[in-house]
């Protein structure tokens, strides 16, 4: 408890220090993401992929998947939007069909990794890494090849018509209706994970699968499960993107939020709630960072220096942790004795 | 020259408000077995760490023939002669045998590994023992005896002038124990200074030269000789109030039974490790089932549990008997660690319809259930979200019988369901099978305790080479070792 403070001091003095030190770089980042309206909805629009990515990877991981695969599933997400509308652009519901195909794509994209390790025992971080690169292979071909726009010119499918994008509540800023799935997933995914049955499973399956298998349950069916829930969240963020900001694919579409999304659910505690509050954090990161740009004071690959020096800090705190956690527990192992 | 003596003095080490030993001293002979007892609890496993340089003390420290010995690790340890056999196998799971074995040598060994040549001197005390080890199975694979075969032979490939056994007897048949005393002496008679923790008392009186106990972090006995010393008054000075399981009075109720009729169960490598097995067992009554571990025990149990399927054979369970499970390794297949003791409750409590709804989980009637049976079960924790890993061996055990006997189920299958707890954990667990079998239910008690066996359960066979044997136990677990 005490250590913990400590780093807590410490977190807040690096950080008094650096405001100190980069004042006015600090304050502009700061007014870029939260000094008015346009600010803040930069700020939203920004955090609703990686809180959904975040979210995604972490219904996996309480399974004991290691799904690393979110950039592909997003991407196959977001291309399944644009097939459909390819394909069929005038259903009854086609918002919701787009969204719908979006959350089987990615679902479906997942289940690939996880049935390759349920049933051939490959290793799901490589098999779903290995994924993300046959998706953006397949977006590329996709976008200058089979859903090109009508005119050939540019490697991007057709633009969606603004009737099917998402409404947004200031025509002036980006943000979007869509946002909203962020959080009503992530209440949604924690009263999943940690208040029903198959949730408990789940987890349990992830801490101990062999005590899963003692007492019968069937810990590859639960994988299967939170994988495939995993990809169809995870593809949904790639739909909800490609409804509300872009409207058509392309090979830039996705900045790597499947990767972002993975520290975000780190620092987010794996709760799908603390996701939420740790995406709004690199949001407004990202969004203070673009600002920095206009500036010209950094270049926007900040944003990783800046994640990255974050996990580092919170790995660090967590290896401390479990440190003192495992002094602790050799006074248990000494009274076993 | 005067021999050289390890020595703990005044020794008291802390872990957050819990003192785990309070200025104790110990000293080991060469050519000496000092045996010492204690409950769980009792700091015996800080005290080896503390001796093998695991744990450095607050205050107090080790002398090496009188001279002070700093040790900052367990190489340190290892470096000054002081090897341990751990209580909780330090083995590498994915490494075959040999790897394992050459591990301990590794650091005085050539710059280019060859792991058997490295682990020959470890495999030459297996053909001194009569253990058969073979060196390229992997360790992930063996059985939990087989593995602390390994355990043992690792901490004697390096030579060591101290061995610190950490209960080493607690997975060992009677005929391995006693292959392993001899071991000890062997050693002795060689000139090692042998420590050998247990809580096992007439091991530690027959093997030992001089006893000592510690109870609740201080020496209450203090190298006794072993022949001035008898089991009660070393009982009396272990736990205070020694209380032993009254047997209780079955009476076989109908003639239902579970039967296992020529079961085969087969391993990844598709071999028979249960081969043709046999069995009945009826209700009201404990079934015991004794033999070296290896020998199709966990498979068996599994295949009677319904975890694990059937390759062959039959298994009949009368309908609507539910089949409780207490498998043999309670850290790995009985809790999820990491995991809160509400968690490890609900493993069965998810399957309750009172407290699951539509398959939402009432939090107000789990922690309710979860309240109840830790009272019940006498679980002794802060709180129901501490998680199961922080409880002792004990608390863990009984965690589980709580859930596993809370339903009341018709079958209980429970394999060494003692292993490694103090008198009192293991009395109240037998206690509670016993208590099974008045009621009426069925209990299959796999063991490799014989005393458990012959003390609680109303019939006992050996398993061996994946069958099961009828007949004198005495005798067939001879021709089984």
């Amino acid at each position: 408890m005490k250590r913990q403070l400590i780093f807590y001091a410490l977190a807040a003095a690096i950080a008094a220090a650096a405001c100190l030190i980069f004042g006015d770089s600090v304050s502009i980042a700061a007014r870029g993401a939260f000094a008015d309206s346009f600010a803040v909805h930069r700020t939203l629009v920004k955090s609703a992929p990686l809180a959904l990515t975040a979210i995604g990877l972490i219904v996996a991981w309480r399974g004991g998947m290691f799904n690393i695969g979110g950039e592909g599933q997003l991407l196959m997400g977001a291309l399944a939007c644009a097939l459909i509308y390819r394909l069929a652009p005038n259903l009854p519901f086609e918002r919701a069909a787009l969204l719908a195909g979006s959350a089987i794509a990615g679902g479906t994209y997942a289940l690939i990794a996880a049935i390759l390790y349920t049933k051939r025992g490959v290793n799901i971080v490589i098999g779903t890494i290995l994924l993300n690169f046959i998706a953006m292979q397949i977006v590329s071909y996709a976008v200058r090849g089979p859903l090109q726009e009508p005119t050939h010119s540019i490697p991007q499918t057709a633009s969606l018509p603004r009737e099917l994008m998402f409404g947004r509540p200031n025509p002036q800023t980006d943000l979007h209706w869509g946002v909203l799935f962020a959080p009503v997933l992530a209440v949604a995914c924690s009263i999943w994970l940690f208040r029903t049955a198959q949730g408990f499973r789940i987890r349990l399956v992830g801490s101990n699968f062999r005590a899963a298998r003692a007492a019968r349950i069937d810990a590859d069916k639960h994988r299967t499960i939170c994988m495939g829930v995993s990809g169809a969240i995870i593809g949904l963020a790639g739909g909800i993107e490609f409804l509300g900001t872009t409207g058509y694919l392309y090979d830039g579409f996705s900045p790597g939020w499947g990767f972002l999304g993975i520290p975000v659910a780190l620092l987010g505690g794996l709760h799908p709630l603390g996701a939420l509050a740790s995406a709004f954090g690199f949001g407004a990161i990202i969004a203070g960072t673009k600002q920095l740009e206009a500036a010209g004071r950094a270049d926007s690959s900040l944003v990783f220096a800046i994640q990255g020096a974050a996990l580092l800090l919170f790995m660090l705190a967590q290896a401390v942790r479990t440190s003192s956690l495992r002094a602790s527990s050799r006074i248990v192992e000494g009274s076993d004795a | 020259m005067q021999p050289a003596d390890l020595e703990a003095r005044q020794v008291s080490k802390r872990f957050g408000g819990t003192t785990a030993l309070r200025s104790v001293s110990l000293r080991i002979a060469p050519g000496t077995i000092h045996a010492l007892a204690g409950e769980n609890g009792a700091g015996k496993s800080t005290l080896v760490s503390v001796l093998s340089g695991n744990l450095r003390p607050d205050s107090g420290g080790l002398l090496l023939n009188g001279q002070p010995l700093r040790l900052k690790s367990a190489a340190d340890g290892e470096d000054a002669g002081i090897s341990v056999v751990h209580q909780h196998f330090a083995l590498i799971p994915a490494f075959s045998v040999a790897e394992n074995l050459a591990f301990a040598a590794l650091r005085r060994g050539p710059f280019l590994l060859n792991a058997d040549a490295l682990a020959a001197d470890a495999l030459q005390f297996a053909d001194k023992l009569k253990w058969n080890v073979t060196p390229s199975a992997k360790v992930a694979d063996l059985s939990v005896g087989e593995k602390q075969r390994i355990e043992i032979l690792r901490a004697l490939a390096t030579s060591p002038r101290f061995v610190l056994f950490d209960e080493p007897t607690a997975t060992l048949t009677a005929g391995e124990a006693d292959q392993l005393f001899q071991v000890m002496r062997s050693l002795a008679s060689e000139g090692v200074g042998v420590l050998f923790i247990t809580h096992r008392l007439r091991e530690a009186l027959s093997v030992a030269d001089r006893v000592s106990v510690l109870r609740k972090g201080s020496m209450v006995l203090s190298e006794i000789p072993a022949s001035e010393l008898d089991e009660s008054s070393l009982a009396r000075a272990m736990v205070g109030d020694f209380q032993s399981a009254a047997r209780g009075s079955h009476t076989a109720a109908g003639g239902d039974q579970i039967s296992a009729q020529n079961v085969v169960v087969q391993d990844a490598d598709r071999r028979n490790v249960v081969d043709g097995a046999n069995l009945a067992a009826p209700f009201g009554a404990i079934t015991g089932i004794a033999g070296v571990d290896g020998n199709g025990q966990t498979e068996f149990a599994e295949a009677l549990a319904g975890v694990r399927g059937i390759f062959a054979g039959s298994i009949t369970i009368p309908s609507g008997a539910e089949v409780a499970y207490i498998p043999q390794d309670r850290a790995v297949d009985g809790l999820a660690l990491d995991m809160s003791m509400q968690d490890n409750l609900m493993i069965r409590g998810q399957r309750k319809p009172s407290l699951v709804r539509f398959g939402f989980i009432s939090s107000r009637r789990r922690r309710e259930w979860c309240s109840r049976l830790i009272e019940e079960y006498d679980v002794r924790a802060e709180s129901i979200n501490q998680s199961a890993g922080s409880l002792s061996g004990g608390n863990q055990q009984k965690l589980i019988l709580a859930r596993e006997l809370d339903s009341n189920p018709g079958v209980i299958v429970a394999a060494d369901p003692t292993r490694g707890l103090d008198v009192r954990a293991a009395n109240f667990v037998r206690q509670k099978l016993v208590e099974c079998a008045a009621e009426g239910r069925c209990v299959i008690l796999f063991s490799s305790d014989l005393d458990e066996l012959s003390e609680i359960a109303d019939k006992v066979f050996v398993m061996s080479r994946g069958r099961i044997l009828e007949g004198d136990v005495a005798s067939l677990m001879g021709g089984a070792v």
